[in-house]
């Protein structure tokens, strides 16, 4: 049993004249060691995409569960295991950490509150048990995106007539609500962004009111254009592979016209705040966290003629009107590959193959029992699929034992988005902070990467799905695998000339200072700032011998992806710059643990994931 | 022009690409193209693109300074009413924030009718007000973000579309940015979309992008393709540590130097020729990855280099004197607080790029220098007063800057700012409003005029007013844009169209006037 899911995942050759030029080799005492160490890296990718960062225990942990059980089946339990961990709301945190600081009112001047909100993700990111819930989130608010330069987004105050709702509070909220249903089905998403109050505000649904013909009026297109475009069903006709469905004379088919979309439009009418009136769509008070409520006057009763050649006759409860429309777009069929494909994205790799999108599509549509978008089924489908595994290959070989480690290529791989490469250092090097008892009080964007938890600058997220950097994706065609033939790297969007020297200047910052200084609040001039410690002990013990330190940093931070011709040129390098005296230094193992992880830290294999 | 176009929608284009692709694929190519209504707004982009470099484009230098005001500037304390019996009226309304005409810089509304009617400038700004005299210097009054000409009764009627998000600072600022206020999914700037259109004529090594921004990201600078290098008033951001030589710096340093850069007989893993990646990296991702580095090192080695003090290139070290003393009288003034410190010195650096633009060969370039603070919903007056005297004296500065380096005639330098604010204060400050007066200095410009139309009477209730002293504003920032990007080469078809998709409302296509007329004849 157990050698068949092993030979399924690894490629055992007896030979011994096997050469792996792009490969890394790891060089293992016995078989079982052997064994062991492929468990672990897989065990590792598997939880930098299920997770904020692999760390250490939860590898060796899962290792020992696949070990027992199985590759995928150990996997599938951890996935069980994560959604029925309760989940930890970012509303409640960001509360605990005020009242752990002995702040009561939420509209405070003077101590900087806006920063909890950051804190909160940051501290939920590095340490909350419910990671696999935490990291769905992340990806669920770069496809329904809000971000906190709405109007009044942050404003630290309370509205009036609503003393438990401030303004500020809302972007946690519409965090906790994508959180809430990060386990539900994507229609209860839907559902809810539909309704979010900061939805409202951000793409202007709120207070949206039907036509005036007579004066000529028009209700508002934004929601009803983005939730198409960009939250379920995009801007052409999909099969379930992903590729376009094509027209006789082979063009792509757009999935709606303008028609549709002024349709939409009068659908998403009438709604406002939850403090409003049933009659008045201006009335009440600002309300950044409760559904917002439907006022029927407001409501464009007519007929609408919505998606898949459907229309509705239209009603004087708005609410019917909105259901109908949501499901309407629900069923059509794109949603399972296009909401499939961006999750994918997200989690795993930046191309999925045709197959992959194909399968992950099918329980999309279908989790076995007949529900559709049962987001359980469709992240453990995404995170188990075959293909997943298939970015890196392992090669076991003999004389001597070792393990050969190869990333499959362009098509199987990421960039890793800043914000979760820096989670990822903070659970592997942070250490609890002792003056503020354990919570990570990081600010919203502790580098300048072009990326920050809630700071994303438009409905578009921080990068496209689409995006192609310049050089050779561009002008290269994918295999026959990939859909259309195109390749992306979305991630590359944020990669501008500016960030592609300050992203390092940050790991180079932290690994030379061994910490990072964040900003609290000022007092008269006074600033305070509470110190993120890292722990590099494990590192700098290890580092007197170059080639296994550096084998050691391609294990921990590249999942092996390193070759090792890259291993050797480092090893080379430290040798060369930082020459040991007997017994070294505490210095030289310093700098050689600096120079190590800096380079490393800078290099494709650690800022390519596959 | 529909409500909620998002032809610039960057998803879409990026989708509409593809699409086109396929389309292309499946059909054989160009041929087909004009039978086709699925083509996108980028691929017109990319077609009038390559128009642009057919028409020739290029010819001499040329560079905008967009200076933001942030905050929503109180801008009818700028530029006051002088007349008696206007001033008089500007007083009652004004109040607790009223200027005194003791303390206002006289100007003619046209320097060519000097007998004619008479503004103020804010006391505090000579500098500008010798400007304005000396023909280097205009306004523009009244100027703010809209969709279609509005006025008091289709504003109210709501048969106007009206900008998103009245008045609110983001939403404001994004207007101005992408001029596009009927939308918050606009994800490109005007001055992105511009440079789009310009990259491949106007800088061809593309080292360093056109769009430079002193300080931040901004929407105003991002295009499709673009977006804007940042720098701050010291320059760009190097990797600490980054040695073109492995043997200096700290043994940590040269640890990573030696492996990015290569040493004998190997090539850096982020090796300077494209040639020599293939055979690090046939990974696309990885090789993208170690190219994007080596450029961005490469870039900012440059940009020092050359813009630096210490810099070696050729347009390297100390700025002459020359250009130089104002500012660094600015630095040594006590009186001005430091965000117009920072300011200034940003605009400095901008007089540095202009003097580097050879080196980095460009011959187009888009600036974009911020300034916060002025938010002034109290203590205007007190505050105002403080910072608006290093502003005066920072653009000053910068123009000098431009005679000295012979290119005043080529460098329009022009303000923005979220809104105007109302006429009518709170207990000793404004709120948001809406219309707002704007200047715009360089020696192309048609200085020593006001245009655009400077209210007769700021009265409350007149014909413009909203309430409390807001105003519609009776020039687009549509049309403001255009006259500076008209200048600055785009010709008035549909690439402008494509740059500034509501402006039809306000300037019809292929006319040969500009549509204010602060900057020459086309």
């Amino acid at each position: 049993m157990r050698r068949f899911f092993l030979a399924f995942l690894c490629t055992l050759l007896l030979s011994t004249a096997a050469s792996t030029g792009r490969g890394g080799t790891f060089v293992v005492a016995t078989d079982a060691a052997q064994i062991r160490l492929m468990l672990e890296l897989r065990a590792q990718q598997f939880l930098n995409r299920a997770t904020f960062g692999a760390k250490d225990t939860e590898i060796s942990s899962l290792a020992d569960s696949m070990a027992t059980l199985g590759i995928e089946a150990a996997c599938s339990k951890w996935i069980d295991d994560q959604f029925a961990v309760p989940t930890t709301f970012h509303t409640e945190t960001m509360k605990s950490f005020m009242a752990a600081d002995g702040i009561t009112a939420y509209n405070d001047a003077t101590k900087n509150l806006l920063r909890y909100r950051h804190h909160a993700w940051w501290h939920n990111a590095i340490t909350a048990p419910d990671q696999l819930k935490q990291r769905i989130a992340w990806a669920l608010i770069q496809i329904c995106v809000v971000g906190e330069s709405g109007d009044n987004f942050n404003f630290v105050e309370i509205p009036t007539g609503q003393p438990n709702k401030p303004y500020w509070f809302g972007m946690s909220s519409y965090y906790d609500m994508l959180l809430n249903r990060c386990d539900d089905r994507y229609r209860d998403v839907l559902q809810d962004v539909t309704y979010h109050p900061v939805m409202g505000v951000w793409l202007s649904s709120l207070r949206n009111q039907k036509g005036n013909p007579t004066i000529g009026t028009f209700p508002d297109e934004n929601y009803a254009r983005e939730i198409m475009q960009l939250m379920s069903i995009g801007l052409n006709e999909l099969n379930i592979d992903g590729t376009y469905k094509l027209d006789k004379d082979g063009g792509v088919i757009p999935t709606y016209d303008n028609e549709i979309i002024r349709d939409f439009a009068r659908v998403f009418t009438g709604l406002n705040y939850a403090s409003g009136t049933a009659t008045n769509i201006f009335s009440g008070y600002v309300n950044y966290l409760d559904p917002m409520i439907m006022t029927n006057n407001a409501h464009d009763t007519g007929s609408k003629k919505l998606l898949n050649g459907q229309s509705i006759p239209g009603s004087t409860n708005g609410n019917i009107d909105i259901t109908a429309a949501l499901d309407n777009i629900y069923a059509h069929p794109n949603v399972g590959p296009f909401i499939s494909r961006l999750l994918i994205q997200r989690l795993v790799r930046s191309n999925p193959s045709k197959a992959y999108i194909a399968r992950v599509s099918k329980i999309f549509n279908d989790n076995g029992s007949g529900v559709k978008g049962d987001m359980r089924a469709v992240v453990k489908a995404i995170l188990v699929d075959s293909e997943a595994w298939a970015s890196i290959r392992m090669t076991r070989l003999r004389n001597p034992t070792r393990l050969v480690v190869t990333s499959s290529g362009t098509e199987f791989g990421k960039m890793v988005e800043p914000v979760v490469q820096y989670a990822s250092f903070f659970r592997r090097y942070g250490v609890p902070p002792t003056d503020t008892s354990g919570r990570f009080y990081l600010n919203a964007a502790p580098g300048t990467w072009n990326q920050a938890p809630y700071r994303s600058p438009s409905v578009f997220n921080f990068y496209l799905p689409h995006h192609q950097p310049s050089g050779g994706l561009a002008t290269t065609v994918g295999s026959r695998n990939i859909p259309n033939g195109d390749l992306f790297a979305p991630e590359f969007q944020v990669l501008t000339a500016v960030v592609a020297n300050s992203w390092p200047n940050r790991s180079r910052s932290d690994v030379v200072n061994e910490f990072i200084d964040q900003f609290l609040y000022t007092t008269g001039s006074t600033n305070t700032n509470t110190r993120l410690t890292f722990d590099f002990s494990k590192e700098k013990a290890i580092a007197a011998n170059q080639t296994a330190f550096v084998q050691y940093l391609d294990n921990v931070l590249c999942n092996g992806t390193m070759t090792d011709d890259f291993r050797t040129r480092l090893s080379d390098a430290i040798a060369a710059k930082v020459t040991l005296s007997s017994p070294p230094t505490a210095n030289q193992l310093r700098d050689r643990m600096r120079g190590a992880m800096i380079t490393v830290m800078n290099s494709p294999y650690y800022l390519i994931r596959y | 022009m529909s409500r909620n176009s998002s032809s610039f929608d960057s998803n879409q284009d990026r989708d509409s690409f593809a699409r086109r692709r396929a389309f292309m694929k499946f059909t054989g190519g160009c041929a087909a193209l004009g039978s086709t209504s699925v083509l996108s707004q980028l691929l017109n982009m990319q077609l009038t693109g390559s128009a642009y470099a057919q028409g020739g484009g290029g010819g001499d230098y040329k560079a905008l300074v967009c200076v933001f005001l942030n905050g929503g500037i109180d801008s009818f304390n700028i530029l006051t009413p002088y007349e008696n019996a206007e001033h008089a009226i500007y007083t009652t309304v004004r109040s607790t924030v009223a200027k005194p005409k003791s303390e206002l810089l006289p100007i003619p509304i046209d320097l060519a009718s000097p007998g004619g009617r008479k503004l103020g400038i804010h006391g505090g700004m000579p500098e500008i007000h010798s400007l304005y005299n000396s023909g280097k210097a205009a306004f523009l009054a009244n100027v703010g973000s809209l969709v279609v000409p509005t006025n008091k009764t289709t504003y109210n009627s709501g048969s106007a579309v009206k900008p998103l998000g009245l008045f609110s600072h983001a939403d404001l600022i994004q207007h101005w940015q992408t001029s596009v206020p009927q939308s918050r999914s606009q994800a490109s700037g005007w001055g992105g979309r511009m440079a789009d259109l310009l990259t491949a004529v106007h800088n061809p090594t593309d080292k360093i992008s056109i769009n430079i921004a002193l300080g931040s990201l901004n929407v105003f600078q991002t295009g499709s393709q673009v977006v804007p290098y940042v720098v701050s008033s010291s320059g760009a951001t190097l990797p600490a540590g980054y040695r073109t030589s492995n043997t200096t710096g700290a043994n940590y340093d040269q640890i990573h130097n030696t492996v990015i850069n290569g040493s004998t007989g190997l090539n850096g893993i982020y090796p300077p020729a494209d040639s020599a990646l293939g055979a690090l990296y046939s990974d696309l991702l990885q090789r993208t990855m170690a190219r994007y580095k080596r450029r961005s090192i490469d870039a900012a080695q440059t940009f020092f280099d050359n813009t630096d003090n210490t810099g070696t290139g050729s347009a390297g070290g100390v700025l002459p004197t020359a250009i130089s003393a104002p500012f660094d009288a600015i630095a040594a003034d006590a009186t001005i607080p430091g965000g117009v410190k920072g300011f200034a010195a940003n605009l400095s650096m901008v007089a540095r790029v202009i003097r580097a633009r050879n080196a980095l060969s460009q011959t187009r370039q888009i600036f974009f220098v911020s300034l916060g603070g002025w938010d002034h919903h109290d203590n205007l007056l007190t505050a105002q007063g403080s910072m608006l005297p290093g502003v005066s004296k920072a653009i000053s500065a910068f123009y000098n800057a431009t005679v000295q380096l012979g290119v005043a005639d080529q460098v329009t330098t022009f303000t923005a700012s979220d809104f105007g604010r109302t006429l009518a204060p709170n207990t000793s400050g404004s709120d948001h409003a809406w219309g707002g007066n704007h200047m715009i200095v360089g020696g192309a410009v048609g200085g020593g005029k006001v245009y655009g139309n400077y209210p007769l009477t700021l009265a409350l209730n007149n014909d413009l007013d909203l309430g409390r002293g807001r105003l519609i504003p009776t020039t687009s920032v549509d049309e403001y844009n255009a006259e500076l990007a008209t200048w600055f080469g785009i010709p008035n078809n549909s690439m402008l169209t494509d740059i500034l998709p509501n402006l039809r409302n306000f300037y019809a296509e292929n006319r040969l006037a500009r549509p204010i007329g602060f900057l020459p004849p086309i």
